[in-house]
């Protein structure tokens, strides 16, 4: 069957008695390893609904955004180079980092095939192109699960950073914030904040969630954003 | 009567030669898993196809409700999943897919450069593959916005920040992606309509020339 329109037919491959034609013999068998895949795909997404998150605020200061999983290496890596490259004094020439070197890379995998200059085929006869692949696997690894971890941290240190910055001051935490117990308002009333020492033991999670949106005795409204609230509940129930 | 009615159509269209040419097209038995098992390797390529044409459908289906405006955006998504029969299993199979399709394309990806099938007279064919893998994140990275709750704003926000850093119209470009100075209404109908239209149509177009030059340069031979 070889001919003009299909060069390629012309290789050994192709001149032996075992070849089959296309429809049906060999679509039919391969839609079946496919609908293998689209049958997996309808059951996983039968019992792994979207997490749909709260409505986007873009005032939203307390929200530390994830992407998807396949993205954590990007921001990981801008992440980490940036730091480095900061350490390094080159801030001035960023655009190296995060444009020209991202373009050499795209380039490099693009140009795969001008690379390899290699004549086997064999991968292990390809030491340039094993290394190349060596270097993909530990660098996409190594980001990927870094900013998995990342993002783990940042989201663990939230609530505290929002304590921090929002409650320090007037209550008392451990050895933490305000410790007189005493706060003084700008119209010379004097309010009792008490300690959260213990808080997660004394209110229910929706009492707390509660005295953040509806203040009573006396503290001030903070219009936390919502995901300042999700932070701030879920971890202020676990003090005990 | 069916074989008149082909034959007046083909008549017209003579689209039998092609479709000849497309059925009777041989497959060597090094790439047929009913041969030798291990040549399930060169699956991934066709089911990845698969499943664009799957992410084509449910995403078809999906536009059916979705509502690309900041105040709809969210609204529509949550109405799909509460209230649309198989509504929640359509958006679920469309977001789960995409991940999938990464899977199987960086599956298919592995096997062409362990395999070093990339050699000549193949090399343009990479080319259009790494160029469709470029326009598959492209798809991730678009969608991830749509539904706009607060992980689609601010990691959408992380990502188009990063174009700034383009020499001399990183600035310009910012706002061609994003359509103003912040993410906001004009972003959600950008990425809505490179989602739905600009990537669907470079992607297609892609992936005919993927096939014909596979078509033209056959499968390459045993490894």
């Amino acid at each position: 069957m070889a001919d003009d329109l299909h060069p390629g037919h012309q290789a050994k491959e192709y001149q032996s008695p075992t070849v089959v034609p296309f429809w049906p013999e060999h679509l039919l068998k391969e839609l079946v390893v496919g609908f293998v895949a689209v049958f997996v795909l309808v059951l996983f997404a039968h019992f792994t609904p979207v997490p749909l998150g709260a409505r986007a605020d873009p005032g939203d200061w307390a929200f530390q955004p994830a992407p998807d999983w396949y993205f954590y290496w990007v921001q990981n890596l801008f992440d980490v180079g940036g730091y480095y490259w900061s350490v390094l004094g080159l801030t001035s020439l960023d655009w190296i980092l995060m444009f020209a070197l991202p373009t050499v890379g795209v380039m490099i995998f693009i140009g795969v095939p001008f690379i390899d200059r290699h004549k086997e085929r064999r991968l292990l006869k390809r030491p340039v192109m094993l290394a190349i692949l060596l270097f993909g696997f530990v660098f996409f690894g190594y980001f990927t699960a870094n900013g998995v971890y990342t993002h783990k941290t940042l989201v663990a240190a939230e609530p505290m950073a929002i304590y921090t910055s929002s409650c320090a001051t007037c209550h008392a935490l451990g050895p933490l914030g305000n410790q007189t117990g005493v706060f003084k308002l700008p119209d010379g009333q004097y309010i009792y904040p008490p300690p959260l020492t213990n808080v997660g033991s004394i209110l229910t999670a929706s009492e707390i969630r509660h005295q953040l949106v509806q203040p009573e005795g006396g503290m001030p409204q903070l219009n936390l954003p919502p995901a300042a609230l999700k932070y701030l509940v879920g971890w202020l129930t676990t003090l005990k | 009567m069916w074989t008149r009615l082909v034959q007046w159509v083909d008549e017209r269209l003579m689209v039998s030669p092609l479709w000849r040419d497309l059925a009777d097209h041989p497959v060597p038995d090094h790439v047929n898993p009913s041969e030798h098992v291990k040549a399930f390797v060169y699956c991934f390529g066709g089911v990845t196809f698969l499943l664009i044409i799957a992410q084509f459908v449910t995403g078809m289906f999906l536009a059916l409700y979705y509502v690309p405006d900041i105040i709809n955006s969210y609204n529509s998504t949550h109405y799909i999943m509460t209230q649309v029969a198989f509504g929640s299993q359509v958006l679920a199979m469309h977001n789960w897919g995409s991940s999938l399709i990464i899977i199987m394309v960086t599956l298919h990806m592995l096997r062409i450069y362990w395999m070093g099938a990339y050699r000549k007279p193949r090399e343009l064919n990479w080319i259009v593959g790494s160029l469709m893998m470029l326009i598959i994140l492209g798809f991730g990275f678009t969608g991830y916005l749509l539904p706009w709750d607060e992980k689609a704003y601010f990691a959408t926000q992380v990502g188009v920040n990063f174009v700034k850093y383009v020499p001399f119209i990183g600035n310009a470009l910012f706002l061609a992606v994003a359509g103003g100075p912040s993410i906001g209404a004009a972003t959600l109908s950008r990425f809505f309509a490179v989602h739905v239209l600009f990537l669907p149509a470079a992607l297609l177009g892609l992936l005919g020339l993927h096939f014909l030059m596979i078509r033209r340069n056959g499968i390459t031979g045993p490894y």
